[in-house]
């Protein structure tokens, strides 16, 4: 793909329409950066220290409860893995919010540790499912030939194999952490107060002008961009076996303890935060005269009739995000395939610098430059909400499609090109068709990730009254029975296709 | 054509929406104004598009929105849940006068001398503590400062919300460097401080200390849910005694001059029956119409305990600056 190509031009256009004209006015004020350098002070550095010792612990912690589930899940047979497979993906579609009340209320745990479980817990399944994905396209050949020699030997070759997947999603599990703002401030009003470096970047984008916010935010976007770089190589070696027949999971000599194992990790992961929160939807007060039946009956009733609007509404926008990321994703994915060195590293900044800049910093970009008179209809309609989703979020699904891509694209990719193939053609004929799954596995994640936004969701006309802005402010408010249902609601309605793509599926080995 | 153009085609169509009659952008919690609007809607067959901000933003996302967009203004009103920020917005310009006749009988001090903003149904700064215990609560501001009264008590940090309207009076009553060492020095008497006052409201109901510098409405609620405390109006007054009184207030968005629905609207919010229904909501906020019925055990201002007269329009120009003041002491 030349710069010239339709397509390329395509790609531009939906980059700079979804996400470069809204962060536009961020990028100005990224130039006061210097001018911000002179204010740098032992408080601002404490707050930065304090997030990467968090994040950095808690991608450390994902890792260990994501590598070895991921590793048990594809690898062995053993009593209840379907289950745990089918419920691994849940955790990720609980709002971390939730996951942190919940264990508050299991625990009563608070203060900067309690904050770091909960990221762990959130983001494990990033590195389970991406080392299920990756075992699953491990050589059947080297993996029998060492279980052949001895189980240790197999065991270090599978770790050996997983080990980039894994990293790729700890790493994943840093960025979406040092970011996160409520599950640090929710920990902090808990117990003792704490602050984390978002809290100041949140401060100045409320407090003053956002461009403050956008130019604070720089040093947490600088480390998230270097964390992206250092990972993109690992993206590409993880199907470097995909053309040949893959390893399929086998019986163990001691499938309980296993199935043990992986049912404590998937209570804490899942079971705990749910069963957690729906007894919370029928938790009473000290003068409450209704049973626990009643309450929870109640605020499940409540949760429907109040939020099916705000749901429907955030459905719409959500669904058109993730659609728009599912038609260009491929686009970007081949565009990245093809670049190398600093052409490539340049790619990955535009494409993920959207993600990384404050949601909120996007937010009122959208305002400066979509709030025209002549452009009316389209600042109010979904539309709007839609694209800044699309724009946002695309790193989630092209990341994933380029691992779906691999190292036997290139093969491929050529002899279609020797049979006469168009670009359109191979990017959405021949590989869309391929990497389906993929594609829809990054629409799915965007959709999930569009559902939770909230700081530009209150920015914008559509979007205001979303799901996310009626948790946020009923949670506020002490409705704990109330959010509980509605975020139980919300998850489970996003769950559902999960559900029934698995019940209805034909069952097949893995 | 296939299901995926179909899909993709509905979805579109669904994005586009006719634009509504009213837009209100609306700052108290969605739980006690919503009903109100949507009850408003029914008695006049219209559409309102209401946004709404998150207590997380305290205000500001749609205070910040409206500046945003003043070039293009989307709102026609704007119903705060505070008075400063209404100000600052009548200083940038960018609202228009409306005196609502409902508010006839709401003293002069809580409405705009230009019409501009309405002040009704307020929530008073004081002090919550718990009934159950003995508690040796403060008084009065400097009582913060006496050790055993402070290490049993907390505070939200003033950085956003009704505290920070709270300490920017206090600093412009006195003076920054002042009010700075007085967070200093509570601080040294073992104040400890929340993330906010519903935060704060909290951890007294779950024993973690005895008493709270919050307001009337976390009050209400921790009595609503059943905890035993009780209110003390928290006497502020440097050159004269009392407590502050911080109301909601609406205005008309510059822009919206002919929208008479926008006016109607603001009537309706400012008037009596809607202060009744604030007060007897389960955040209890106060009525400032005379004629208006305070539900039992309510305490009136400057029947039950007297209110400090707040120089709102200097208290708002002081906001940016006491923000950014109080963010480099306690974020951290």
């Amino acid at each position: 793909m030349t710069l010239k190509s339709p397509w390329f031009v395509l790609l531009a256009a939906v980059s700079l329409l979804c996400a470069w004209l809204p962060l536009s006015p961020s990028i100005v004020a990224f130039f006061d950066f210097p001018q911000w350098l002179g204010t740098l002070d032992s408080r601002i550095l404490g707050l930065l220290w304090r997030s990467i010792w968090m994040s950095s612990i808690a991608a450390i912690g994902s890792l260990i409860l994501g590598w070895p589930l991921g590793l048990f899940l594809a690898r062995f047979r053993f009593f209840g893995r379907s289950t745990y497979l089918l419920f691994l993906p849940l955790s990720l579609m609980l709002p971390p919010l939730m996951v942190a009340q919940a264990w508050y209320g299991l625990t009563g745990m608070s203060g900067p540790w309690a904050a770091v479980f909960c990221f762990a817990c959130c983001y494990a399944p990033l590195p389970a499912l991406l080392v299920i994905r990756s075992a699953s396209k491990q050589a059947a050949a080297s993996y029998d030939a060492a279980r052949m020699i001895s189980t240790s030997l197999s065991f270090k070759l599978l770790i050996s194999h997983t080990r980039s997947a894994a990293f790729v999603g700890a790493a994943f599990c840093f960025i979406f952490s040092i970011g996160d703002f409520a599950v640090p401030d929710y920990f902090a009003t808990v117990g003792d107060l704490f602050h984390v470096y978002s809290s100041e970047v949140f401060g100045n984008s409320r407090n003053s002008d956002f461009r403050a916010g956008a130019v604070s935010s720089l040093p947490l976007i600088l480390i998230c961009l270097s964390m992206l770089l250092c990972i993109l190589p690992w993206l590409k070696n993880q199907q470097q076996h995909s053309s040949q027949e893959c390893a399929q999971p086998h019986s163990i000599k001691s499938p309980a303890v296993i199935s043990a194992a992986c049912l404590t990790v998937t209570g804490v992961l899942v079971f705990a935060v749910i069963g957690r929160m729906f007894f919370e939807t029928g938790m009473r007060g000290p003068i409450a005269t209704t049973s626990w039946l009643q309450t929870s009956t109640k605020a499940f009733a409540d949760a429907f009739s109040l939020g099916r609007a705000d749901m429907i509404r955030t459905f719409q926008f959500a669904s058109i995000g993730a659609i728009i990321c599912m038609v260009i994703a491929p686009l970007w994915a081949f565009a990245l395939h093809y670049s190398q060195g600093l052409k490539r590293s340049l790619l990955v900044v535009v494409l993920a610098l959207p993600m990384l800049v404050p949601s909120l910093c996007m937010g009122f970009g959208s305002i400066v430059v979509f709030n025209q008179p002549y452009l009316d209809g389209f600042y109010n309609s979904m539309l709007l909400p839609a694209m800044l989703i699309a724009g946002r979020f695309m790193p989630i699904a092209v990341l994933i499609y380029v691992t779906a891509l691999g190292s036997q694209a290139s093969a491929i990719d050529s002899s279609a090109k020797l049979h006469g193939l168009s670009t359109g053609q191979r990017v959405y004929s021949l590989f869309l068709r391929n990497n389906l799954r993929a594609c829809l596995l990054g629409g799915a994640l965007v959709f999930v990730f569009a559902m939770r936004e909230l700081d530009f969701a209150i920015l914008l006309p559509a979007a205001n009254q979303s799901t996310a802005v009626r948790y946020y402010n009923a949670l506020h408010f002490s409705r704990d029975n109330f959010v509980a249902a509605f975020g139980l609601s919300i998850s489970f309605i996003l769950f559902l296709p999960v559900m029934l793509h698995s019940w209805l599926s034909p069952k097949t080995a893995s | 054509m296939s299901k995926f153009h179909i899909t993709l085609a509905l979805l579109l169509l669904g994005a586009c929406s006719k634009p509504a009659e009213l837009v209100v952008y609306c700052s108290l919690d969605q739980d006690l104004s919503e009903q109100i609007i949507r009850d408003f809607e029914k008695e006049h067959d219209v559409e309102i598009n209401v946004q709404f901000d998150v207590e997380r933003n305290k205000t500001v996302g749609l205070v910040s929105r409206i500046i945003a967009e003043a070039s293009s203004p989307q709102a026609d009103v704007f119903w705060n849940n505070e008075m400063a920020h209404t100000i600052r917005l009548k200083n940038l310009g960018l609202t228009a006068p409306y005196s609502p006749p409902s508010a006839e009988g709401i003293p002069a001090i809580f409405t705009d001398d230009d019409g501009h903003y309405t002040g009704f149904a307020a929530r008073a700064r004081v002090i919550m503590y718990r009934n159950d215990i003995e508690v040796n609560y403060p008084r009065h501001l400097n009582d913060f400062l006496t050790p055993n009264i402070a290490e049993t008590g907390v505070m939200a940090q003033p950085l956003t919300g009704t505290t920070l309207s709270n300490f920017a009076y206090i600093i412009q009553r006195s003076s920054t460097a002042e009010v700075v060492q007085w967070f200093d020095d509570v601080e040294n008497a073992g104040l400890n401080f929340a993330a906010g006052n519903a935060d704060a409201m909290r951890r007294v109901c779950a024993g973690d200390y005895q008493w709270c510098f919050t307001d009337t409405d976390d009050a209400a609620k921790a009595v609503a849910n059943g905890y035993d405390v009780a209110i003390h109006y928290l006497d502020q007054g440097v050159e004269q005694s009392g407590a502050m009184l911080i109301p909601n207030s609406i205005c008309l968005i510059k822009g919206a001059e002919q929208n008479d629905l926008a006016k109607q609207f603001i009537n309706y919010v400012v008037s009596a029956e809607t202060e009744f229904r604030l007060a007897n909501s389960t955040s209890a906020q106060i009525p400032l119409h005379a004629a208006v019925d305070a539900p039992p055990g309510m305490q009136l201002p400057n029947r039950d305990y007297p209110v400090l007269d707040i120089p709102w329009a200097e208290v708002a120009a002081e906001l940016d600056s006491a923000a950014s003041t109080f963010q480099q002491l306690f974020v951290r």
